[in-house]
């Protein structure tokens, strides 16, 4: 099933992942059942995926569809690979269309199976979730990157919300400017906006990659350039935002 | 699964997030997976905690339609999430909807021009409000954005539909981009003013698609090769070219999709612009030589350029006697 507000990109993939699916001798499943996480789990939700299939033995496949996916696998697939870990009934793969080193070993140390999707719609199996060991330190690094996200989304929060603020007051707030004046302070406010959010963006991909490579010297870079902050152009402090 | 605490207008409920819907007033759009992924883990560890905004569709009870939250909505689908957070409050008058879409959604999300141009459409619609200025304030968009949209909205539907069609993707993979109808509905406009002759010959609707085709064949180096008609036009006022001229090459340019305006610009026009801007140096020269003080000595060096110039004339002017 696609989805109506679904990047084309990804609507593509689902139909190709559809077919090698069925290439590989799976048996697709229509109505995608929510797997519940293993009790205890400290993440909410449960797992899906973009698709699943059942394989002979009755286990369920969830496939989550990346294109374009070449960094690492991102955090929220990344927990829930290693939750499924614990089940008896589910495993997780991620779906790519171009195979990288970084992705690879980002789900090797998640606990996720990776599967490259070829251009003649089959697969090509990378990474064997069953391949996979867990690992008691990997859980407390992954408590110290949660802490750092924590930060991040405390920041961005309170920095965008400012300016959401800001701009729900625009018509009050440019009570008597010209129209140039006016123009010129919803762009700030426009152009503020996406600064941060694509410092946003960046910063968590970044915690994505420290995560996968359980680095705790690249955890404290990346936590003293959250703590920073992105860095303001001298007009943008001067409307101190 | 519904867990309802209340039906009561602008409480807080749990819902389904499978018993929300999109907006329709939200322009259609696609969210990158990356720029998701962060809302996606940050739900994932501790929950939506802005509740979204939705009202009951009065089609289907039971099921709601968003008016904020749409991302943290999608997020949850992806989740499995079996609820999500959400202020109910009572079903907006359209315009009140549009508008409120506007402001929530229009700084946040960056709508592509396209996107607002429709809506904004709607709102024009729906108030009756035509005033620029007006226009601004209700839906907290720039003057300079009001206009532009307003004339991308002066395009012919066809074309309004090839620029939606292709909204969603990368700029640099976008054929029919908002940029270009901006630059094409420019000169299509100095065409009809200035040359109305053309206008009566080509209806706007076919200036329009000609020169988009002109993109669609790759026969433009950039979106702005279409400033090159003012200034084929602005020739004619300058007495540089005749209008004859122009018509003419106006003609083929509309006709003939493969040809480019900058390579019109070149054959009728460049080279009266070149002499034109060579012949204000020349006052400027003039000025200066009027200016010389003659109780001074020269310099050798601008004897010899003075010496040099001459017989340049000279040899120039000769050459155009003969």
């Amino acid at each position: 099933m696609s989805r109506a507000f679904e990047d084309p990109a990804k609507t593509e993939m689902r139909a190709r992942t559809e077919i090698a699916i069925d290439a590989a001798g799976f048996e697709p499943v229509e109505n995608l059942k929510a797997v519940p996480l293993p009790e205890g789990s400290a993440i909410r939700g449960g797992i899906k995926g973009d698709l699943q299939s059942l394989d002979s033995e009755g286990l369920r496949h969830c496939y989550y569809l990346r294109p374009s996916g070449n960094g690492v696998v991102p955090q929220w697939i990344a927990s829930l690979a290693t939750a499924a870990q614990e089940l008896e009934d589910c495993v997780v793969y991620v779906v790519v269309d171009e195979p990288s080193v970084e992705m690879t070993a980002s789900c090797k140390a998640a606990g996720a199976g990776l599967v490259l999707l070829t251009e003649d719609s089959t697969f090509e199996w990378l990474v064997d979730p069953s391949d996979w060991t867990p690992n008691i330190d990997r859980e407390a690094f992954l408590a110290g990157v949660r802490e750092v996200r924590r930060v991040l989304e405390s920041k961005l929060d309170i920095n965008v919300s400012a300016i959401d603020a800001n701009y729900a007051r625009t018509q009050q707030l440019t009570m008597g400017f010209t129209s140039e004046k006016r123009d010129g302070y919803i762009a700030d406010l426009e152009a503020a906006r996406v600064m941060w959010i694509e410092w946003g963006d960046e910063m968590s991909a970044a915690l994505d990659r420290v995560a996968a490579q359980e680095d705790p010297a690249e955890l404290a870079v990346v936590a003293t350039r959250i703590e920073s902050g992105p860095i303001l152009e001298e007009d943008d402090t001067e409307d101190g935002n | 699964m519904t867990t309802e605490v209340s039906r009561s207008v602008g409480e807080l409920l749990y819902l389904d997030p499978d018993s929300l819907q999109k907006n329709p007033n939200n322009p259609r759009r696609y969210f990158n997976e990356g720029r998701l992924d962060l809302l996606r883990t940050s739900i994932q560890e501790v929950g939506i905690l802005v509740p979204l905004i939705a009202y009951e569709d009065p089609q289907e009870a039971g099921t709601y339609v968003l008016m904020d939250g749409e991302r943290r909505w999608i997020c949850a689908l992806d989740l499995a999430l079996d609820q999500v957070p959400a202020n109910v409050i009572g079903q907006p008058e359209p315009l009140d909807n549009l508008l409120r879409m506007f402001n929530i959604h229009n700084v946040r999300e960056e709508w592509p021009l396209i996107s607002i141009a429709l809506s904004l459409r709607e709102v024009m619609n729906l108030s009756e409000e035509t005033r620029e200025s007006r226009l601004a304030e209700l839906t907290g968009l720039t003057r300079s954005t009001v206009r532009r949209a307003r004339r991308l909205l002066s395009l012919p539907e066809a074309e309004l539909e090839l620029i939606q069609n292709e909204a969603h993707l990368d700029r640099t993979a976008q054929v029919h981009r908002e940029d270009l109808y901006l630059e094409i509905e420019a000169a299509t406009s100095v065409i009809q003013n200035q040359l109305p002759e053309l206008g009566k010959e080509y209806p706007r609707e076919q200036v329009i698609r000609q020169f988009a085709k002109k993109r669609e064949v790759g026969s433009l180096t950039a979106v702005t090769d279409f400033r090159s008609v003012g200034k084929i036009v602005k020739a004619v006022d300058d007495e540089l070219v005749t209008r004859e001229d122009v018509l003419t090459s106006t003609r083929k340019l509309i006709e003939d999709p493969y040809l480019s305006p900058v390579t019109v610009f070149n054959e009728i026009a460049a080279g009266a612009y070149e002499q034109q801007a060579m012949g204000r140096k020349i006052e400027l020269l003039v000025e200066s030589l009027d200016s010389l003080d003659f109780e001074r000595p020269f310099s050798q060096v601008l004897l010899d350029a003075m010496r040099d110039l001459n017989a340049r004339l000279s040899r120039i002017l000769e050459g155009i006697g003969s």
